[in-house]
């Protein structure tokens, strides 16, 4: 996969216009990890330089999802939500997740038992006859409005370091194939609903 | 009846110290004093001596004296020379000269000098002596006397003066004010203006010396004139007293009415921090249930606010100090609100206050609300952590805490893990999940263990895979902690 990090907002505009949401999608990961590689100001301390050098992975791990500016997120939300009237966006996700998150007992979590969002947003592979628990391959999602509420965006979700891959039972193919990671989620959750405090 | 003054002639007085022993020191010393002598007797203050000066060893040595006085000083003057001569007899010539007349006598005893008094006052003319008499008379009380009026008449027939003439010669003797009443009133009356000029003062020397001189002038004995003297004084005294009795009586009624205003106004003071006392009353009571007051009170409050005047913004502060008294304060050095914070505590809400205690501590610190990291949780603020702590402490009855986990950290040796254990945070290892809890499985009940909360979901990337800290994490905050809240055993460990 490849990541341009000389994507424009208004390219994303333009995308999301169009309707060219797989793209788009693409290019919303460009501008996280570009916030996140090359942060505007951020206070040089030995963690957030550990940070860095895994974002420089190219991925967003809990810790660089955690520190997403709030502008940007808010910015990236409004152009999805907007686009999409309402069916996809970051907003969006987390509404959904806070309701499915207060019954799901996540110490219950396990490879058999996802949490509830992932089958909600339409990530997992459909099985027969209940949907299997692994995610889907990226290109296997469906880059369309007849997608589920919250499908999209999922780049910032699917992409990993080779590493990561495996550790999610994946095979260096992100997070295609492998099992639902909740911190990554929860992190970018939490961050939103820090942001929305602002 | 207006007289025509008199004019009384004058007589030349030469006298000459010609005692051939005085040295001319001695000399220059005898004329000064025979000066001075002659100078005090009444009539001759404002006689002009001119000295004589004789040569002698080659230079001119005063010796004498030459002056001019009223026929009527005659007598007076010759009898101070012959006091002088009495006392100290020195060869000494002394010439008198009226109109063409001239009598010379040169001599050291006074008898000589007595001798010729009749004779030198026969060389005046009627006229001139009985003046000389009746200014006598008129000097020695102030007016004529019958004994003394007797005597001049006795005189004037003798001298063969006409009565008309006679009369004229005792008014001029008296002068225009020809009885002592009128001369005293006189002298009262310039003493009077001389007085005021001098500011109601008693007079310095010299303008007495000038009073005295118009007592003389006026015929008014000199103790007459020191009578009346010392009665304007008194009187003045008097006055002055009486004036200053009133000022003071005028300053005493200010100031008690200036005691009065500050009394009243005192007491103004006091009722009003009265009411603003009985105020702070009734905001304690409408407070004592309820962190904030019900509407029912909050109506009663506006009411007594407006009834005592008590401005909006002073009823706001008063409600604020006492709801710290009673809650706990709220102070931060980040400029933090921690009303809510205490709100929620209040309610014992623990886990919205938890959250609260995030989400103050991230709007403090973290502009972004992004998780602190080491270098942040270094520069928490010992203020905020110390009212937070307070918080907690103050409505968990002493269990949950910064300063609770700081306790329990050294309890257990500073070991990380252990720690996470016993706060609760993390379960036993051996669970497939390795311990780590979901924020929300977390206890928000009084019923957690002691330290339990608040959380640090504030240093917390994601929460629902579980609340875990790393020991860096545990160790920056414990480190932040141990600055704030110095231990009072430096080993920790009890």
């Amino acid at each position: 996969m490849v990541v341009d990090s000389d994507w424009t907002r208004q390219d994303l505009i333009n995308l999301l216009d169009a309707g060219e949401w797989q793209a788009a999608d693409r290019v919303t990961q460009a501008l996280l990890l570009a916030a996140v590689n090359h942060p505007p100001e951020t206070p040089a301390s030995l963690t957030t330089l550990l940070d860095r050098s895994r974002q420089g992975l190219g991925y967003l791990s809990s810790s660089a999802l955690a520190q997403l500016p709030c502008d940007l997120l808010h910015d990236l939300d409004y152009l999805w939500v907007r686009a999409s009237q309402g069916q996809f966006g970051f907003s969006v996700q987390e509404r959904l997740y806070r309701q499915l998150n207060q019954d799901f007992d996540s110490t219950q979590l396990s490879p058999i038992n996802p949490h509830p969002f992932f089958p909600a947003v339409g990530w997992l592979v459909i099985g027969s006859p209940r949907p299997l628990t692994f995610f889907k391959f990226y290109d296997f999602l469906n880059f369309s409005l007849t997608a589920p509420l919250g499908h999209l965006p999922a780049l910032w979700y699917w992409q990993l370091s080779w590493l990561e891959s495996l550790r999610v039972g994946g095979f260096g193919s992100g997070q295609g194939g492998g099992f639902g990671d909740l911190a990554r989620l929860d992190a970018l959750m939490l961050r939103l609903s820090r942001c929305g405090q602002l | 009846m207006v007289r025509e003054p008199y004019p009384l002639p004058q007589v030349g007085f030469l006298i000459k110290l010609i005692e051939p022993d005085l040295t001319v020191d001695q000399l220059t010393e005898e004329i000064h004093y025979l000066q001075a002598d002659l100078r005090a007797l009444a009539g001759l203050g404002q006689t002009r001596f001119r000295p004589l000066q004789s040569p002698r060893d080659q230079d001119l040595v005063s010796d004498g004296l030459q002056f001019e006085a009223a026929a009527d000083r005659l007598r007076p003057i010759l009898k101070r020379l012959c006091d002088r001569l009495r006392d100290k007899p020195l060869e000494t010539l002394v010439l008198i000269q009226q109109g063409s007349l001239r009598l010379q006598v040169q001599t050291h005893a006074a008898e000589v000098l007595a001798g010729i008094l009749s004779a030198a006052e026969a060389m005046l003319p009627p006229q001139t002596l009985y003046l000389g008499k009746a200014t006598l008379y008129s000097q020695s009380q102030g007016e004529l006397s019958p004994a003394e009026l007797a005597n001049l008449d006795l005189l004037r027939q003798h001298l063969g003066l006409s009565e008309a003439e006679a009369e004229d010669l005792k008014a001029i003797a008296l002068g225009p004010y020809r009885t002592l009443a009128e001369k005293r009133q006189r002298f009262a009356q310039v003493l009077l203006l001389e007085l005021s000029s001098h500011n109601r003062r008693p007079l310095p020397a010299e303008s007495w010396r000038v009073m005295e001189e118009l007592a003389d002038n006026l015929g008014l004995p000199e103790a007459e004139a020191n009578q009346i003297y010392q009665e304007q004084l008194h009187q003045i005294q008097v006055e002055a007293e009486a004036i200053r009795q009133q000022e003071m009586a005028v300053v005493a009624a200010q100031a008690e009415a200036e005691a009065e205003a500050e009394a009243a106004r005192q007491q103004q003071q006091q009722e009003r921090e009265h009411q603003v006392e009985q105020y702070r009353a009734m905001v304690r009571q409408a407070l004592a249930t309820s962190l904030y007051p019900p509407t029912f009170d909050q109506g009663r409050l506006e009411q007594a606010r407006q009834l005592w005047q008590i401005s909006p913004e002073r009823a706001l502060g008063i409600e604020e100090v006492i709801r710290s008294e009673i809650y706990g304060p709220v102070t931060s050095e980040l400029g933090v609100n921690y009303s809510r914070l205490r709100q929620l505590l209040w309610a014992q809400d623990w886990r919205a206050a938890d959250e609260e205690t995030e989400n103050a501590i991230l709007k403090a610190l973290s502009p972004n609300r992004q998780p602190l990291d080491r270098e942040a949780i270094a520069h928490l603020p010992c203020v905020d952590l110390m009212t937070i702590d307070q918080l907690w402490s103050r409505y968990s009855e002493g269990k949950f805490g910064f300063r609770v986990q700081q306790r329990v950290y050294h309890q257990i040796e500073q070991h990380s893990a252990n720690f996470l254990r016993t706060l609760e945070w993390r379960g036993p290892t051996v669970s497939l999940s390795l311990g780590r809890k979901p924020y929300k499985r977390l206890q928000f009940t009084d019923q957690a263990p002691p330290g339990h909360l608040p959380t640090w979901r504030w240093c917390c990337p994601s929460l629902e895979a579980g609340y875990d800290l790393s020991e860096t994490v545990v160790q920056a905050i414990m480190d932040r902690l141990n600055r704030c809240f110095p231990l009072d055993t430096p080993q920790g460990g009890e």
